[in-house]
């Protein structure tokens, strides 16, 4: 049951990744060609705001949605070199200690984003695109879900680490 | 608990967790999190932590770095570097030193039309180790030497490295990418050097002299050809003045794309994981910037830039001094922790010394940018090297003595060059249109 | 005592070297108050100030830049409606009657009531910017026809807003590109007061300046938290509330200073300064035109909104033409009907 569920979050985080944010660099991909091209041939500005476009909303959900993707699959470069030692049940305990404080960091962040998105809703904060404005809450939305999704890939190491220093499903 | 005491607190936090294997990232995050509670408690986190987090995210000029990511993708996908060598090998023969230098050659290249060194050098690894042992190089030096020139990537424009720099000093990232060519041309030769000076060969390994006799199929020329458009189209785009930096990422990107397609070497499967894997290095990538931020917080509000900035005091008068010790620290930032991540540590403190010094932005970040590139190829964690050894199952150790040879006679003559001879990278960027 | 204060711009900005430093130093010499300072977004980044303020980061944000928290601050806004003949200090006077003023906008509240209480901060007007002047680095604009399709930089949204009534093609870029920008002819010119031409080394670049007509002019605050606040004596609150007023005043002056310098610097460097009312008569219509268009689109978008945009433009004409300024031929009557 738990695993199934962890399979299914997984997939839920390469299809954020994946067709999310990659739709989301396309659009950034899109936008900055077409810039171009209606600048110099066109000659005008073919879709005003588009870098406040890939600067507010585009870019930074393209990053939330990739971070839990490349968090799962361990991307995130780390000093490597006492890994060697680290394989005991003390290595296995120290590195789960290490992992609870990666669960702290993920649970405080994604609480403050979680406040912060929230408060963005209720002030009605805004995101200017061009001449007009956008909504800000929805970006903002996105921080807490990444952060979020990696607190629960720590939690599951971390059990994962005490639970082969503690001897059991080493 | 005072400032002082909670440098002290952090600096140890940072130390422990890193050496123990916490992602560099989250290092950052948590030593950024745990000083500024150690010094005001909750008080910041309201409304700071996660405006940082988001704004940090929010950076147009950091955007550009997936535009670049997804270039180099298309032409992996696209087998590219595979015939950049196969030219270079066609070129060179089958005589030793002349294929050597090829690699080193053709990494070079592909380092101008991608900006980051891992990737390269697993490719070279695979395709062109074999080669050069076959002309008598050891299995070692030939992985080493596939290390060294993917490496060059990060260190020929374009390179992520130069764009976070860029993005924290608003010194124009075309300008950066248009001063580091020289310097990176002087990295080639300087490589070519060393591969002179500390070639290894297997013991009675014939010097085989004759010309190649592989076929060069014309697919090879036609990626070849395509490459150096894309060069041009690049850096002509930057240098002429008809587009910026990012936007030259945007085309670069999109050529590859339609390029590729035309081709026949990539498929929609291959756009499809191009995307997700630039996404996901991206991520990677932002993430550092992130943590870096909440760091970067913790350290202005102990006040430890300006402390620093009150300590060097006395050489502002020898800037020469000055510099060469903060591109020391940018040397041994590389050894230890992933380029970005550097970068956006020191950068935030050094700044307003390098103000105060009246030190030419643009020029020490050429020289600050090859530093910490070189840091691909040194121990502990040199990534290029790594990615080099993985791709064809060597151990790591005996590949790092000399890719950190090569390294460390970089760092010295072409820093002494910089230097020395500042218009070897100020020069071109004067006369951008 | 001791209070954080905080700017995003760095010392070199005259909203800091010119305002917060000021402010700090006289507080600091007249109250037994002392400030911890943080420059150039060190602590709290551009836009995130009044999340510091509330959420308790620090205890004072200046500039508290307004405009670049958008949606959070939708009446002061009205400080970059087109007014004729504005300098800084009129404008600066003109914001600071605006938020002592005791006239209600809406459910009984004055514009500082609606506008800045409900934040959890008090806050007092800067010195506002030099008037914003539409610049070329070529192009002369002698005809309504010389807008049309004229890629210029935009700053804020209301801005932008006026230059699209004018036919111009509006641009939206980074600041720090605008050199880069116009000095290889992307765009054909910016909206930039004067005086700031010389921060963005623009003194040479920009060959052509439209005066006596502003698209607005640049406006923040200066704030302090409630509690922060609250958690001062009398005595104090009296200082820094005069201080602060003081303080935008000199801003002002400095701003004017700095604005004959940059002016006088630019002309002998070629650059042409032409009087809005020197204009061909069809382009002044043009130019009020389109000035009138953005009071009432502006007005129109924020009462739709909910917010009192019509009484506050009221008052705020008032005030500009009590200080000397005029209003674009229209706009009055607009606002009497
Ligand atoms: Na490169
Ligand atoms: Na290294």
């Amino acid at each position: 049951m738990l695993r199934r569920s962890y399979d299914a979050l997984g997939k839920f985080e390469w299809g954020l990744a994946a067709l999310g944010g990659g739709l989301c660099l396309l659009a950034i991909l899109a936008l900055t060609v077409l810039t171009v091209f209606g600048r110099y041939v066109l000659h005008t500005d073919l879709i005003p705001g588009a870098f406040n476009m890939i600067e507010s909303v585009l870019f930074p959900v393209m990053v939330f949605w990739g971070l839990p993707l490349a968090h799962r699959e361990a991307t995130f470069p780390r000093l490597e070199i006492l890994d060697p030692w680290m394989q005991g049940a003390l290595g296995k305990l120290i590195a789960g200690l290490v992992l609870l404080i990666e669960v702290c960091v993920y649970a405080i962040v994604a609480w403050y984003c979680a406040r912060y998105a929230i408060k963005s809703f209720d002030t009605a904060r805004a995101v200017q695109i061009g001449t007009g404005t956008w909504p800000a809450w929805p970006v903002a939305m996105m921080a807490p879900v990444a952060f979020g999704l990696m607190l629960v890939e720590a939690v599951r190491l971390c059990l994962r680490d005490f639970r082969a220093a503690l001897g059991r499903g080493a | 608990m005072t400032s002082h005491e909670a440098l002290i607190f952090v600096s140890a936090w940072f130390a422990v967790f890193l050496i123990l294997g916490q992602s560099v990232a989250i290092v950052l995050m948590g030593a950024g999190i745990a000083g500024m509670f150690a010094m005001m408690g909750t008080r910041l986190f309201d409304g700071l932590l996660a405006a940082d987090i988001v704004g940090a995210a929010s950076s147009y000029s950091l955007s550009i770095i997936s535009l670049y990511l997804l270039m180099a993708q298309f032409l992996l996908r696209g087998r590219v570097v595979e015939d950049l060598f196969r030219v270079g090998y066609r070129l060179a023969g089958k005589r030793r030193f002349p294929l050597g230098a090829a690699t080193i050659v053709s990494g070079g290249m592909l380092g101008a039309v991608s900006g980051s060194g891992a990737a390269t050098s697993a490719a070279l690894a695979v395709m062109a180790g074999p080669q050069l042992q076959q002309v008598g190089y050891t299995k070692r030096f030939a992985v080493s030497l596939a290390a060294v020139s993917g490496s060059l990537a990060a260190i020929i424009p374009p390179s992520l490295i130069m764009i976070f720099y860029g993005s924290l000093t608003l010194v124009p990232v075309g300008h950066l990418f248009i001063g580091s060519m020289i310097p990176g041309l002087l990295c080639i030769l300087c490589y070519i050097g060393c591969l002179w000076v500390f070639g290894e060969t297997k013991p009675g390994a014939a010097p085989a002299e004759s010309e190649a006799d592989a076929e060069l199929p014309t697919s090879a020329v036609a990626a070849f050809i395509f490459v150096v458009v894309l060069m041009f189209v690049i850096f002509g785009g930057i240098y002429g003045g008809v587009f910026t930096a990012g936007e030259a990422g945007g085309l670069g990107a999109f050529t590859a794309l339609v390029g590729m397609a035309a081709l026949r070497r990539i498929g929609l499967r291959d756009i499809f994981d191009s995307l997700v894997d630039s996404v996901k290095v991206t991520s990677m990538l932002m993430i550092i910037v992130i943590g870096a931020q909440a760091f970067g917080r913790f350290l202005s509000l102990s006040r430890a830039p300006r402390e620093l900035l009150a300590a060097v005091e006395p050489l502002l008068a020898q800037p020469t001094v000055l510099v060469a010790l903060m591109l020391l620290a940018f040397f041994i930032g590389g050894l230890l922790l992933e380029s970005a991540a550097v970068m956006v540590l020191l950068i935030p403190i050094i700044l307003p010394v390098l103000e105060a010094a009246q030190v030419d932005l643009l020029w020490f970040g050429v020289m600050a940018c090859f530093m910490i590139s070189l840091g691909l190829l040194t121990p502990p964690v040199g990534l290029a090297t790594y990615a080099a050894c993985a791709a064809v199952r060597h151990p790591v150790g005996p590949i790092f003595r000399t890719t950190g040879l090569f390294a460390l006679v970089a760092a010295v003559v072409v820093s002494l060059i910089m230097v020395e001879f500042p218009g070897v990278v100020t020069w071109l960027p004067s006369q951008i249109q | 005592q001791n209070l954080m204060i905080s700017a995003s711009l760095p010392q070199v900005h005259m909203w800091v070297g010119q305002s917060l430093d000021p402010f700090a130093d006289k507080l600091e010499e007249r109250t037994d108050l002392t400030f911890t300072r943080f420059y150039a977004g060190e602590l709290v980044g551009v836009g995130r100030g009044l999340d510091a303020l509330q959420g308790g980061t620090v205890d004072i944000v200046s500039p508290l830049l307004a405009p670049y928290i958008p949606g959070a601050f939708p009446l002061t806004d009205i400080s970059q409606l087109p007014v004729y003949g504005t300098d800084s200090a009129q404008i600066t006077r003109a914001f600071q009657k605006l938020m002592d003023s005791d006239v209600e906008l809406k459910d009984g509240k004055t514009f500082y009531e609606y506008e800045i209480e409900p934040k959890g901060i008090v806050a007092w007007g800067l010195g506002a910017s030099g008037p914003y002047a539409i610049n070329t680095v070529s192009k002369e604009i002698t005809s309504p026809a010389d807008f049309q399709g004229l890629p210029l930089r935009a700053g804020a949204a209301l801005q932008t807003m006026t230059l699209e009534n004018l036919g111009v093609n509006p641009v939206t870029m980074p600041a720090a590109q605008a050199y880069e920008a116009l000095s290889r002819k992307t765009i054909e010119g910016i909206l930039l007061s004067v005086a700031d031409w010389k921060s963005y080394s623009m003194t040479e670049l920009l060959k052509y300046s439209i005066e006596g007509v502003a698209l607005g002019h640049w406006e923040s605050y200066a704030a302090i938290s409630k509690s922060a606040w609250d958690g001062l004596s009398e005595e104090q609150q009296k200082a820094m509330d005069e201080v602060a007023r003081e303080v935008a005043l000199e801003n002002a002056e400095f701003i004017q200073k700095q604005y004959l310098e940059v002016r006088a610097a630019a002309e002998a460097a070629g650059t042409t300064f032409v009087q809005a009312s020197d204009l061909p008569q069809e382009l002044q219509d043009h130019i009020a035109e389109a000035s009138v268009a953005t009071w009432k689109q502006w007005i129109e978008t924020m009462e739709a909104d909910g917010h009192p945009a019509r009484k506050a433009a009221q008052l705020w004409a008032e005030l500009v033409q009590e200080e000397g300024g005029e209003l674009p031929p229209g706009v009055a009557e607009y606002l009497a009907d």
